[in-house]
């Protein structure tokens, strides 16, 4: 039995088409992030189950709406307002079509934080369970930069740290009066969110002249040590440019 | 006496305009105007010309030259209406392109990072704001059982909020559905402002941020809590509660709501022979769910989008550390904070991590005051309440909100100090 559907019903139901196509295109977008990497220049990793289960409840909704209008005889009522759909169907356009890309600081355009500011309680206390009184048992070379951060904060500590090895990686951002051998190396530092991101940057000392360009991602092996001023300061005794880190964050 | 009730007179009294339009005249002596006068909702609106036509006044002499004027910024006001977030949109963007590249591209990543976490919460809030609608709650009529005065009110208000594990992306929708269910004003406002302090993934995690810092604990519930009841409390004696509220939307911009009992004629799933009425009814059930659902959810997301994208320009386009450098002193430092939590537009379920990087240059009044201003008042915020408020009862919230959440942590500032 053939089944007529109506100017009205056959309107309804290409909105409703519509609907169930932006759901299934969110959906298709968070787990398009989600299973090539790609969510975690977003996102703090811990989200990913609340982000699969999203990705799933819409494309339910998405398949169950679209079914509901393929199949003849079945309610073809307006699921939503036309009008509404239109900064949806936007956005879920977006999030499929711009190509991924971690936060870039080249202009320095995000926020700086000071140093060891935006650590949280667990790594805190990771680096307050180190034996301070004694520098050597500390394994400096598997700290990150807010491992380092957060040990330099303290003026005595950061005395104790003194000739400690350093293995770290960052991008580089040039200081304004640049010399070929100083510059900053700096990490983000993300709790939930992009838009909570905090720069953290330690200055770096190279041993020799280096063409380093702005944004490039650099591993620094050396010690730390003390500039002409006495502060703090990484002492780089090799300089190896790398890719991108597949997390190009520190989530603490 | 409830919208949702006078609907139905208000359409017949368009109809009844129309009727009358070609006598040069909208004077008329129709009985829908008896029913229309009667109608204790209605709003006379002189001066607001997008106003439905419907809120004319029909005892009105309005000259026949100007009435294809108001017909014609009617038109364009529906028009014009929904493509005002798309302008937001779209000036966001433009602007951040300005900014630069890489500005334009760390734009795109807080945008898109902001939508991909708040997807989520607000999915959460459809789902369980529809399923308040399509539960016992709804046909039991608990909303008005619950709280036949303004203490039972607050406490249904306080109890949903400290129960539901949702944040401020989610419970605008869940405010709305309760409120259009027949909640008493106290109810649903006490809910909007306070849930998204009280929640319990909220309180959790600041717990864990502060490590059990109860006076931070405490003193963000608590004064949440006195900010929400003051507001709920205040606006409940408002002689015309519905002017408070967002109207007409119900019928116009929600064609399936999922009622059970809500029977659409379209919606009717026809028992085939053999098969048992009670599965019929529950696939219709679950249709109307699933419907209502993806309602809440894009309404929720498309009128979010216009405050992520303001807020994302803001992120790229402005450093915080401005406003850190400038957050001196009991005052000042509480003013900035807040500002700055208005503007950054950080979920509740991770601010505390954020206002925890603050606390070794601030003092406590102003860290409460980033943590209690803005879950309440930010760029999210303010477009997702307009779900259910106006414009004009937003605004009230904000700045009673700014007031008095400035005044209580200047104190704190002064005293704890």
């Amino acid at each position: 039995m053939r089944h007529f559907w109506s100017g009205k019903q056959l309107q309804n139901r290409a909105g409703n088409l519509t609907v169930s196509l932006v759901l299934l295109a969110l959906s298709a977008w968070l787990g398009w992030r989600l299973l090539d990497g790609t969510l975690s220049y977003y996102l703090h990793p811990r989200f990913n189950l609340l982000i699969a289960l999203t990705g799933i409840t819409l494309a339910f909704l998405g398949g169950w709406i679209l079914q509901k209008q393929l199949l003849p005889g079945q309610p073809s009522g307006q699921v939503v307002n036309l009008k509404m759909l239109l900064p949806v169907c936007l956005i879920a356009l977006a999030g499929l079509l711009v190509m991924p890309r971690p936060l870039s600081n080249v202009a320095g355009t995000a926020q700086e934080g000071t140093s060891g500011s935006n650590i949280n309680r667990a790594l805190t206390e990771a680096v307050q369970k180190q034996t301070w009184e004694d520098p050597a048992t500390l394994e400096t070379a598997k700290w990150n930069l807010l491992d380092w951060s957060a040990a330099l904060n303290n003026a005595q500590r950061a005395e104790k740290l003194v000739g400690s090895p350093v293995d770290v990686t960052g991008f580089v951002i040039l200081p304004a009066n640049t010399t070929q051998r100083y510059f900053f190396l700096a990490r983000y530092v993300v709790v939930c969110c992009t838009a909570d991101s905090t720069t953290l940057r330690l200055p770096v000392v190279a041993s020799k002249n280096i063409e380093l360009e702005a944004d490039q991602w650099v591993r620094v092996r050396g010690s730390v040590g003390r500039n002409s001023t006495g502060g703090i300061v990484f002492n780089a005794t090799d300089l190896e440019i790398t890719p991108p880190p597949a997390q190009p964050y520190i989530y603490p | 006496m409830t919208r949702k009730r006078n609907s139905a007179p208000l359409k017949k009294n368009k109809a009844a305009f129309t009727l009358n339009s070609g006598t040069g005249s909208l004077i008329t002596n129709s009985p829908f105007e008896k029913t229309l006068n009667s109608a204790p909702f209605v709003k006379i609106q002189k001066t607001n010309v997008l106003a439905p036509i419907t809120d004319l006044p029909l005892n009105s002499k309005v000259s026949l030259a100007r009435r294809p004027v108001l017909q014609g910024l009617k038109v364009a006001g529906e028009w014009v209406r929904p493509l005002l977030p798309l302008a937001v949109i779209g000036l966001s963007v433009v602007m951040a392109w300005f900014a630069g590249p890489v500005a334009f591209s760390n734009f795109w990543n807080v945008l898109l990072g902001l939508v991909i976490e708040i997807l989520p919460f607000l999915l959460l809030g459809a789902l369980l704001a529809t399923a308040l609608a399509s539960s016992k709650f709804s046909r039991l009529n608990i909303w008005r059982r619950a709280a036949r005065n303004r203490a039972g009110a607050v406490l249904t208000g306080v109890g949903m909020g400290l129960a539901l594990p949702v944040c401020e992306c989610g419970t605008a929708s869940i405010a709305r559905r309760v409120n259009r269910e027949g909640a008493p004003v106290a109810l649903t406002l006490v809910f909007l402002l306070a849930a998204p302090v009280i929640n319990p993934v909220t309180l959790l995690v600041t717990y864990l941020a502060f490590e059990g810092n109860w006076l931070i604990i405490l003193g963000r519930a608590g004064l949440a809590l006195v900010v929400a009841l003051s507001i709920a409390l205040l606006l409940s004696l408002y002689p015309q509660p519905d002017e408070l509220f967002v109207s007409g939307r119900p019928a116009e911009d929600e064609p399936d709501v999922p009622h059970q009992h809500h029977n659409h004629a379209e919606n009717e799933t026809v028992s085939q022979p053999g098969e048992r009425p009670d599965r019929s009814a529950r696939v219709t059930g679950f249709n109307n769910f699933v419907t209502g659902t993806t309602g809440e959810f894009i309404e929720a997301v498309q009128i979010v989008l216009p405050g992520i994208c303001l807020a994302s320009l803001f992120q790229t386009a402005i450093s915080s550390r401005i406003f850190l450098d400038l957050a001196q002193g009991p005052l000042l430092s509480a003013l900035v904070f807040m500002l700055l939590a208005g503007l950054m537009s950080i979920c509740s379920s991770a601010d505390a991590f954020v206002a925890l990087s603050f606390t070794s240059v601030s003092p406590t009044g102003s860290i409460l005051a980033f943590l209690v201003f803005g879950p309440l008042v930010n760029l999210k915020t303010i477009f997702l309440y307009r779900l259910l408020l106006r414009w004009r009862t937003i605004a009230f919230i904000a700045v009673f909100c700014f007031s008095l959440i400035l005044v209580l942590t200047l104190f704190l500032n002064l005293w704890v100090s």
